[in-house]
């Protein structure tokens, strides 16, 4: 049979197309049955008073989501996470000023690269518990830094009102170095041309950076602008190690596992679980008008 | 339209690590954050099997513990001494991190794939009797009279559900006191003795708190309101703190209970001999920045291990009156409604027999729960486990032991320490909220 050159050029085109699906397949299929189905699952689940202890599940309708609306509790928790997100603006420009200065033709940059980034594959259990130490008001670094400047100690973790700071501190030190690799890749795509083009221009170098640079870097911005603010949602390692008096750091993933697997009130944790995902789908939305997406 | 879906999509996932929740993290333990798989040569069903020719196949036994490394190594250890003994039944050992058991095991109850033997904490033995997920100990291997004949009653009482035992008792501790003698005899009291009843320990907090500028610079006392401390002192004022016939908390109610946390909290918040603040208590007593602590008869086993230099006593806890009524709490091993009851409860007879028990108390400072060894002149030679060991015989079973009770008693026991709310108005709040708690079906 003889099969005409355009019909193989055709399957050629398909088979090249095709192929990135092929990559991405595992990771999709893994997704959809480890994460998307479960997620789905949750919604049944939270018009029940399933305790997860036993196979017994009673249809309780929109309860849970009632008392979900009179719950202090889950309120207090979304405040607390509210406070997070101070943390983004700060991991992002901490990102960015490093990767301004490795960017720079300077000896060792490969190592500093290396040492920043160090954080980001560091077990955050591991390092949670060294800034345990780091965080002791008698003895601990920070205190002790502050004392070599004449400052007086804070109680840090110990204390409700420093509690979310010495989270956020120990987040953007565990996260800036991802940031920095982005921004450095996006650093790399900026054409030099351009800069040189408006250095003869008589430009300096805040301006080539403030009107040039920056707004060059903008798919990174915005990716990480998006990343860093559903990472601000799911906090939980971080506040489960690092724990606040009075519940000064219990965020709302925190509050959902305490409901779901200690109260076992699996039925009302999942309702919670909805609740925020609505939350994060509204605020998702927003992100995505406001910065007119072109990233995705 | 393809950016709303894959946002729709991107939004959903986030939402399904949420409601999956993100993995909790081994906190405080030390078998690595892996769980490890031990597995002996056989597995097989739960069931004794005899095949044709007339050989008995072993009977395949799972069994999660929550993991550290001392205790893995150990119960390795038992666990092919057991089947040594046992011939005819085989052990499957699955060490789990701390954070991660509740996680696993709760699911594994839900689906019915739980081990066939597992640990819980003894406060949860009720609700997982009452929903049929884990059964009785065998009557023929284990009986009732004998359990209640041959264990300290605290420490197996918690394990009993309408009228029938579910568990034997581990990791069985009562609290007891333990004091830094250098900074204890600085302050020129006695160093070997201790204080005995609560108005000399509040009075030696007092002696022994410093502070320089008005900042605390050593501590009395490092009491923060941890639950056993206070069920005790309560215990010994009299209190009530769980009604049994009302199946309720009652503690917001009893004012011999605000007369004991008033007691327990006045070092703290008038006499300042300690702030969290400050430092973390067990950080600071093996800094040496603490001169007394309550604490569970573990830290005598960890103590040595963790700060090799501080020279510390031991105690019973202080007795108002005559008594030094101390609060056990404990896990139990329990066994699952599918598990083959008379291997299992084997199983669990050994690990509650007389030579595991010695071993546990010897070499991780657990307390034994036999009668029989409250006696035993090899385990009180060392003086400090002595006392341990003692404090077991005024004991009686906590009523705090499960995460969701004991998250409901910090959070309150850190609003009287650190806010100037009223005391009973934390009370209540903390008894409406355990009564909740009771109430969740099963």
């Amino acid at each position: 049979m003889k099969v005409s050159q355009g019909a193989v050029s055709r399957n050629r085109i398909t088979m090249h197309r095709a192929v990135p699906y092929f990559f991405i397949a595992p990771a999709v299929i893994y997704i959809f049955f480890v994460t998307l189905i479960p997620a789905i699952m949750a919604l049944p689940i939270s018009f029940t008073d399933w305790s997860a202890l036993s196979p017994k599940k009673n249809f309780v309708g929109f309860d849970n989501y009632v008392r979900l609306m009179g719950d202090k509790d889950f309120w207090k928790s979304c405040l607390v996470m509210a406070q997070f997100f101070i943390y983004v603006p700060i991991v992002l420009a901490a990102g960015l000023v490093t990767a301004l200065l490795l960017n720079l033709k300077i000896k060792g940059v490969k190592l500093f690269r290396l040492i920043f980034y160090s954080p980001v594959i560091t077990s955050t259990i591991a390092a949670a518990i060294l800034f345990e130490y780091f965080f002791q008001p008698s003895f601990g670094l920070f205190n002790s830094i502050l004392g070599f400047f004449g400052l007086k100690g804070l109680g840090w973790v110990e204390n409700a009102s420093t509690a979310v700071l010495s989270v956020i501190i120990f987040k953007v030190w565990k996260d800036f170095g991802e940031a920095m690799l982005i921004y450095l890749a996006g650093l790399q795509d900026v054409p030099s041309e351009i800069k040189e083009a408006s250095a003869i221009d008589g430009a300096s170098s805040w301006q080539t950076f403030r009107y040039i640079t920056f707004p060059m870097l903008r798919p990174a911005h915005i990716y990480l602008l998006m990343k860093n603010v559903i990472g601000v949602f799911m906090i939980f390692q971080e506040t489960y190690m690092l724990k606040g008096p009075l519940n000064s750091t219990r965020t709302v993933v925190n509050y959902i596992y305490e409901k779901g697997f200690q109260s076992y009130q699996m039925g009302y944790a999942s309702a919670m679980s909805f609740s925020l995902f609505l939350i994060v789908l509204i605020i998702t939305m927003v992100q995505y008008k406001a910065t007119k997406l072109d990233v995705l | 339209m393809k950016k709303m879906a894959s946002l729709l999509v991107a939004a959903a996932l986030v939402a399904g690590g949420l409601s999956g929740c993100t993995k909790a993290p081994a906190k405080e333990t030390s078998g690595g954050a892996v769980s490890q798989e031990k597995t002996t040569d056989q597995e097989k069903t739960a069931a004794e099997k005899e095949n044709g020719g007339g050989e008995k196949t072993p009977v395949s036994l799972t069994y999660w513990q929550h993991s550290s490394a001392a205790r893995d190594e150990m119960m390795t250890a038992l666990v092919k001494t057991f089947e040594e003994q046992n011939p005819d039944i085989k052990v499957k050992l699955e060490f789990i991190p701390e954070g991660d058991y509740s996680q696993k095991l709760i699911p594994a109850l839900a689906t019915d794939t739980a081990p066939d033997v597992f640990q819980i904490q003894s406060g949860m033995v009720a609700k997982l009797a009452q929903t049929g997920a884990i059964k009785p100990l065998a009557e023929e291997v284990m009986s009732a009279d004998s359990i209640t004949a041959d264990f300290v009653p605290a420490a197996v009482d918690g394990l009993k559900y309408d009228g029938k035992y579910y568990g034997m008792p581990t990791d069985l501790q009562t609290i007891v006191m333990l004091w830094n003698k250098k900074l204890v005899a600085e302050a020129g009291l006695d160093a070997e003795k201790g204080p005995q009843t609560w108005d000399e320990f509040f009075d030696w907090s007092r002696k022994l708190t410093k502070t320089e500028g008005g900042k605390l610079v050593q501590s009395g006392w490092g009491g923060k309101g941890y639950a056993p401390e206070v069920l005790s002192i309560i215990k010994q004022y009299g209190g009530a703190f769980y009604d049994d016939a009302a199946g309720q908390y009652v503690f917001a109610d009893d004012p011999k209970v605000l007369e004991a946390i008033e007691a327990y909290t006045a070092p703290y918040k008038t006499d300042k001999v300690y702030n969290t603040e400050f430092v973390k208590n067990w950080a600071g007593f093996r800094q040496g920045l603490i001169g007394l602590m309550l604490g569970h008869p573990a830290m005598i086993g960890n103590l040595p291990q963790t700060a090799p230099d501080l020279d510390f006593g031991v105690g019973l806890i202080p007795a108002k009156g005559d008594s030094h009524a101390t609060c056990v709490t404990s896990w139990g091993y329990v066994m699952s409604a599918k598990a083959p009851d008379e291997a299992a409860t084997r199983f669990i007879q050994f690990l509650s027999s007389d030579d595991v028990e010695r071993q546990w108390t010897e070499k991780t400072g657990e307390l034994p729960a036999r009668k029989a060894l409250l006696e035993d002149a090899g385990l009180k030679s060392d003086p400090k486990v002595a006392v341990a060991i003692e404090s077991l015989n005024d004991s009686f079973v906590g009523a705090l032991q499960t995460s969701a009770l004991n998250t409901i008693w910090t959070e309150a026991m850190d609003r009287i320490l650190q806010t100037d709310e009223p005391i009973e108005t934390i009370l209540k709040d903390a008894q409406s909220k355990m009564n909740d708690e009771l109430k969740n079906p099963v």
